[in-house]
């Protein structure tokens, strides 16, 4: 595992944002009496992903869980109950209970070496951002967070527009197109009915929230995203969802999208009136406007990860500071410090199309190719991983979707669902 | 209307239900029904998707359905039919029947909707509470017979046939409660005329060996007329191309609850001597077992061990395993023990549960330690369980958990308790906790998969109540 900081603004960012609340001192009497469930989260887990369940379903229970990053590939650490015991039985997730004493050793531990307890306090509200009718491809967030029977709501542009947003700590998007180009399936799909009803329904449902064209409404909705985040809203992205909203929030107030979409044409000059600001991660892209190209900007770097091929296709996961940098630490938790690739429309982002202030969080060492980055945007956060279904290198449109029950151990599904846990983690105020 | 119009208006009924006008949808592919009727396949299937769609409201689509069957239009027929499933898929069942009665009647119906119904209700029954399957049980009966009467050139008519079977056997076995009008007698012969009918019509055909095994089951176990049942499998056998090991099964059974020893012996040495393995592993195993029931105990361990070794995938290895494992365990003490277990076992094969219990409750008056008790003890819950007396069942099982604390079965005890208050008692809150208790106490329980479901199945039904 490489140790990489990101640039000083951003560290600085980090340790300014969101500070996590230590307070293993005032813990440890807490912790050391009784016995505790250990969930670990190394190779001995027999389930990762229903183990995220487990941590959810204790915190739905009113449990205060602890994370321990780094320990056993970041263990929870919950109170012993009846209750939980029978639930991780029940979800096969291996466990071990653990006494006081065994508990104060493994604070001493963390003490030692780069590891820290995070309390998660609350179970977050999650919205999935995904449209009602079946789409001929599957969400690997929603799978995830159905086998981990994390229960979640979906939203859409009626929801999003009418300020629903608000409600929820934690926002899903995935195989999205916020730029109105009905996710660039022109050239192959035109002609097929789900294409066909797909773009009729959005224009229908774009007339009804007031708008003359679907453009005009995702970039409303990307708007409201931004807003959401910017007001202290987690949000997490994967796939095309990346790097379109940004697309569509540098576009406002022009037109991106080709007469073949929306029956008129480009704005001249589009290009140099991107305004860049106010993107959540990316600046200086060049956007790919014709339809026959099954591509947005050249922010993705599809091609070179299919050059490679599947075989020797892998990320890996940056090592941050645990006690320094709680936040990255918390979003890269894994029994494994390299991961293997997949592929998406939006497969991972070109390194020098990322601002600054990203912390980024996973990457080809040997490319310049970055495929998991999480920065800040206001009071809120956002992460994004680029690619289509950890599990499924090339999962194509018409796909049946993956059985998560035969990958129980998925690194890159446990990057997935650290995302989740994260909003549950207790904030400690900056001394000013 | 020409080939072009029917597509185009289907087409347009499509582009009104992507844009959500479900009534409009609705009147365009009845317009198809009426004027292309050649085609009503094509738009009774839309119509299905259309009630199904989860944007539509389909409260609104089956009144709307409703009020179109009760006209005397060219999509009748199709309406009607369209409604029956809908009912049926919502799980209005009565309704689903009661609509698929009145297409019978008034001559539109094509049987379909009345097949699957009756399919859907006859396994929705099986698993039901024996308090509870009355209900499934009617309503499996009357689709059927009115499915028969109405269809009788039907391809679904011998899987309907045995469908009745079962349930006609499942009366006369007690299985649901007894019904007005229908006597069990009379059940039983009604059953016995079905396969006839079957035998007599599908020669040489796997529904008539179905038939003919069910027949033989019937007049053994309903009749208890072991040699007239003989008589029929043998029968049956003569022509067996598809299922001739399950007449082997029934014959050597049938020889041994005679007690024609020597023609049995005959017999299942003619059964090794097959080309088929199945048959020779049956008749290896049959002969294990007349030689433990002849009371040559040492051979017979040796002939059920060379067949569970020298065939570990065979129908038949379980029970010889198990049985060489009495054998081997009866052996150890006093073999009178070992004689009772076995005439349990003999009485067990002749279908006498009452015998069978009689002589395991001999062994179960020993002291705790005598070999073959903790086993009699288990198959006392489980005859009682399987016959149906299920207070009998939980007091065999409990004695064994309480007396054989450490004994491997004893998850097995706790789960089929679980069993008894699921499918017998239908106390499903009793049988959830058992299922969790299972999950605490024996984490590295064999069957734990199958105690996760148990548990899932029955916290979706928790959920689905509230």
């Amino acid at each position: 595992m490489t140790t990489s900081f990101a640039d000083k603004p951003a560290r600085k960012f980090t340790i300014v944002s969101i500070i996590l609340g230590v307070v293993v001192i005032a813990l440890l009497p807490a912790l050391a009496q009784g016995a505790s469930l250990l969930i670990p989260m190394d190779l001995t887990q027999t389930n990762h992903l229903k183990a995220y369940g487990l941590a959810f379903h204790a915190l739905q229970q009113g449990h205060t869980v602890y994370w321990v990053l780094n320990y056993r590939g970041g263990s929870f650490i919950m109170p012993v109950t009846r209750e939980l015991v029978l639930e991780a039985r029940l979800k096969g997730v291996s466990f071990k209970e653990v006494s006081g004493s065994e508990v104060a050793l493994i604070h001493a531990e963390v003490e030692r070496e780069n590891m820290e307890l995070v309390v998660l306090e609350k179970a977050p509200r999650i919205a999935v951002y995904t449209p009602p009718n079946k789409q001929p491809w599957d969400d690997a967030v929603t799978l995830a967070l159905t086998y981990a029977d994390i229960p979640f709501d979906k939203v859409f542009d009626e929801e999003v527009l009418a300020g629903a947003l608000s409600q929820y700590d934690w926002l899903h998007l995935h195989h999205e197109d916020f730029t109105g180009q009905y996710g660039k399936f022109f050239g192959a799909y035109r002609y097929a009915e789900w294409y066909r009803a797909q773009q009729l329904q959005y224009e229908a449902l774009a007339k009804k929230l007031g708008f003359n064209k679907v453009s005009d409404a995702k970039k409303a909705v990307a708007e409201k995203i931004r807003v959401y985040t910017l007001n202290g809203g987690f949000l997490f992205a994967m796939c095309s969802a990346c790097d379109t909203i940004d697309l569509a929030l540098a576009a406002h107030g022009i037109d991106i999208v080709s007469k073949e979409y929306d029956y008129d044409g480009l704005t001249p000059g589009f290009q140099d009136k991107l305004d860049y600001d106010r993107c959540f991660a990316f600046f200086g892209f060049r956007l790919i406007t014709n339809p026959l190209v099954y591509e947005f900007s050249n922010i993705d770097t599809s091609d070179y990860a299919k050059a490679r091929g599947s075989d020797v296709d892998y990320f890996g996961l940056f090592e941050f500071s645990a006690k320094y940098d709680p936040v990255p630490t918390m979003l890269t938790q894994n029994h494994v410090n390299v991961v293997k690739g997949f592929l998406g429309q939006t497969t991972g982002f070109k390194k020098s199309l990322i601002k600054r202030s990203v912390v980024i969080l996973g990457e080809d060492p040997a490319h310049t190719e970055v495929k998991y980055l999480h920065g800040n945007l206001g009071k809120g956060t956002f992460t994004f991983l680029g690619g289509h279904d950890p599990e499924d290198y090339q999962h194509a449109v018409g796909d049946p979707p993956t059985d998560l029950a035969l990958h129980v151990n998925s690194p890159g599904y446990r990057l997935i669902l650290n995302n989740i846990l994260f909003p549950a983690a207790k904030k400690k105020k900056l001394k000013t | 209307m020409n080939r072009n119009n029917y597509v185009l208006t289907l087409d347009i009924a499509h582009l009104q239900k992507t844009m959500g006008n479900f009534d409009t949808a609705l009147d365009e592919y009845l317009f198809v029904i009426e004027t292309s009727p050649k085609h009503y396949r094509l738009a009774r299937d839309k119509i299905i998707e259309l009630v199904r769609d989860p944007r539509a409201t389909p409260d609104d689509l089956i009144s709307r359905l409703r009020t179109e069957s009760d006209k005397e239009t060219p999509h009748r027929k199709v309406v009607m039919n369209i409604l029956a499933l809908t009912y049926l898929e919502q799980g209005m069942i009565e309704s689903a029947l009661e609509m698929a009665l009145e297409a019978e009647e008034v001559g539109v119906s094509d049987g379909k909707v009345l097949f699957n119904l009756a399919d859907r209700t006859i396994s929705e029954y099986r698993h039901r509470p024996f308090g509870d399957r009355t209900r499934y049980f009617d309503l499996g009966l009357r689709s059927l017979e009115a499915f028969l009467e109405g269809h009788p050139k039907s391809q679904q008519v011998p899987r309907a046939k045995l469908m009745l079977i079962d349930l006609l056997v499942d009366l006369a076995e007690g299985q649901v409660e007894s019904r007005p009008g229908l006597p069990l007698e009379t059940a039983t012969e009604k059953a016995i005329e079905a396969l006839d009918w079957l035998i007599v019509t599908f020669p040489g055909t796997d529904h008539a060996e179905s038939a003919y095994l069910k027949k033989g089951d019937v007049v053994f176990r309903l009749k208890k007329k072991p040699q007239e049942a003989l008589e029929i499998y043998k029968r049956g056998l003569s022509n067996a191309r598809f299922q001739p090991t399950a007449f082997a099964e029934r014959l050597g059974r049938l020889y041994l609850v005679i007690g024609e020893y020597e023609n049995a012996a005959e017999y299942f040495g003619q059964l090794i001597r097959q080309p088929a393995e199945e048959l020779q592993e049956a008749g290896v195993f049959y002969t294990g077992l007349l030689l433990g029931i002849q009371g040559e105990y040492e051979t017979a361990r040796d002939t059920l061990t060379s067949l569970a070794e020298g065939n570990p995938a065979s129908q038949f290895t379980n029970d010889a395993i198990h049985l060489a494992w009495v054998i081997e365990e009866g052996l150890q003490g006093d073999q009178k023990v070992l004689d009772s277990y076995i005439d349990a076992l003999e009485f067990e094969v002749a279908d006498d549960t009452t015998g069978a219990v009689k002589e395991l409750k001999s062994i179960v008056a020993k002291p705790a330690h005598t070999p073959l008790r903790s086993r009699a003890l288990f198959r006392i819950g489980e005859l009682y369980q399987a016959s149906g007396a299920l207070d009998e069942a939980i007091g065999a099982y409990d004695a064994f958990v309480r007396e054989y604390p450490s004994d491997i079965r004893v998850p097995d005890a706790h789960r089929r308790i679980g069993q008894v208050y699921e499918h017998g008692y239908g106390n499903m809150d009793l049988a959830l906790k058992k299922y969790e208790d299972i999950l605490l106490t024996y984490p590295h329980y064999i069957y734990l998969d199958e105690v996760r479901e148990d548990v899932t199945r029955l916290r979706n039904i928790s959920v689905d109540q509230q």
